[in-house]
């Protein structure tokens, strides 16, 4: 059972790093930061940058395995929070403002190359053909991560970015609702149902390997 | 005390049981769910089941693939990008009034093109103004009766060739 707590998501607020992810308003010196960015100081903007870079990237990696891109992507993120920092309403957090154009922007990114792939004349993909018997699955390889991380994938991606915010990041419930623009109750409802899916997806997947494992020991 | 409201049914405990793995039930909702609980053996193995599945999950939290941290920091470059947005000199754009001319003036003349080619092909298919299925001199009685002159107070017989044949323009 999982044992992460209130008191761990305490703790993971007291990170200098995400000192101002938790917690219901912005720290003082955050305030200053983002005051002094909107006035057009760099400097503020860079230690801005320092602050939730890591985050940021860890969060994009979630959805975006390739490296460069998931750094290109970081890069991205926060030119868009440099243009538009004039819209942010300083009153809040700047941290799930942050999270929410990253997280778009990687939707972006995500729906470009599925559209590039659609309407592409020739695809990479070979052609189907039956397993054969004397070739090693290479799924066998797969440990257990990478194995879930397919699993994953197959979740909606509404359902998967809640997922992936509230349980492999450990964002409280409020700030997935304002890093994807939904009402706490939404969230807390789509988590359910998330967890679900995933459950499902996974024992899908048991049942598929148990199938092959029987017709292997068969062959 | 706050009165514990009952689970009513095993669907309603399970989508709690689905919050609760992840540490996400109100305190009212984990007393809600023990008391089910207590009664109902499937929503208890159900709980197991959800437990092992969010154990799964949880593998990928600490996943190595996913613990690497950036290389180096993304600032050096970024301000470097901003530095250049903000020297480099905004291009203004301009509303481009040629290209809207020149739109226009096409579609004109696809349409006056269009109209054109479908008289044309009007005439082309009774060049004689014989009425189909009539003969030369029902259809040439049918032209004399539209061309009745309207300020005389007559009025133009309807075009219905079959039925205008041998009447007569009708008066007032």
């Amino acid at each position: 059972m999982w044992t992460m707590s209130e008191s761990d998501a305490e703790e993971q607020a007291t990170d200098p790093e995400d000192s101002s992810e938790n917690g219901g308003v912005p720290s003082e010196s955050e305030v200053r930061l983002v005051h002094a960015a909107r006035n057009g100081d760099n400097a503020a903007f860079g230690e801005l940058v320092q602050r939730y870079e890591r985050r940021v990237f860890k969060v994009i990696r979630r959805f975006i395995p390739d490296l460069e891109m998931a750094t290109d992507l970081v890069q991205e993120s926060f030119l868009r929070a440099f243009e538009r920092i004039d819209q942010f309403d300083p009153s809040r957090r700047f941290g799930p403002w942050l999270f929410r154009l990253a997280v778009n922007l990687t939707y972006d990114h995500l729906r470009k190359i599925r559209r590039r792939g659609k309407w592409a004349l020739f695809t990479d993909a070979g052609e189907d053909r039956a397993p054969d018997p004397a070739v090693v699955d290479p799924r066998k390889n797969l440990d257990l991560s990478q194995e879930v991380q397919v699993v994953l994938a197959e979740i909606p991606e509404a359902y998967r970015t809640v997922l992936i915010l509230r349980d492999l990041e450990g964002f409280c419930t409020a700030d997935v609702a304002a890093v994807t623009d939904r009402s706490e109750a939404t969230i807390r409802w789509r988590l359910a149902e998330a967890r679900k899916m995933f459950r499902e997806a996974w024992e899908r997947r048991e049942r598929r390997a148990e199938k092959t494992r029987l017709v292997q020991d068969d062959i | 005390m706050k009165e514990i409201l009952m689970v009513t049914n095993c669907a309603e405990a399970k989508h709690l049981i689905h919050l609760d793995v992840g540490d996400d039930l109100r305190v009212e909702e984990e007393l809600q769910l023990a008391t089910h609980m207590q009664q109902c053996g499937d929503c208890r193995s159900y709980h197991a089941d959800m437990s092992r599945s969010m154990n799964t999950l949880l593998t990928l939290r600490n996943a190595p693939a996913f613990d690497s941290l950036l290389a180096t920091s993304v600032w050096p470059l970024l301000s470097r990008e901003l530095a250049r947005r903000h020297t480099s000199p905004r291009v203004a754009r301009k509303f481009n009034m040629q290209v809207v001319a020149l739109s226009v003036s096409a579609l004109s003349l696809a349409v006056v093109t269009m109209v054109q080619s479908l008289s044309s092909m009007r005439n082309d298919q009774n060049p004689t103004g014989v009425v189909p299925g009539l003969t030369v001199s029902e259809s040439s009685k049918i032209q004399q009766l539209e061309t009745v002159d309207d300020n005389a107070g007559i009025v133009r017989a309807p075009f219905y060739p079959h039925e205008a044949i041998g009447s007569q323009p009708v008066s007032f």
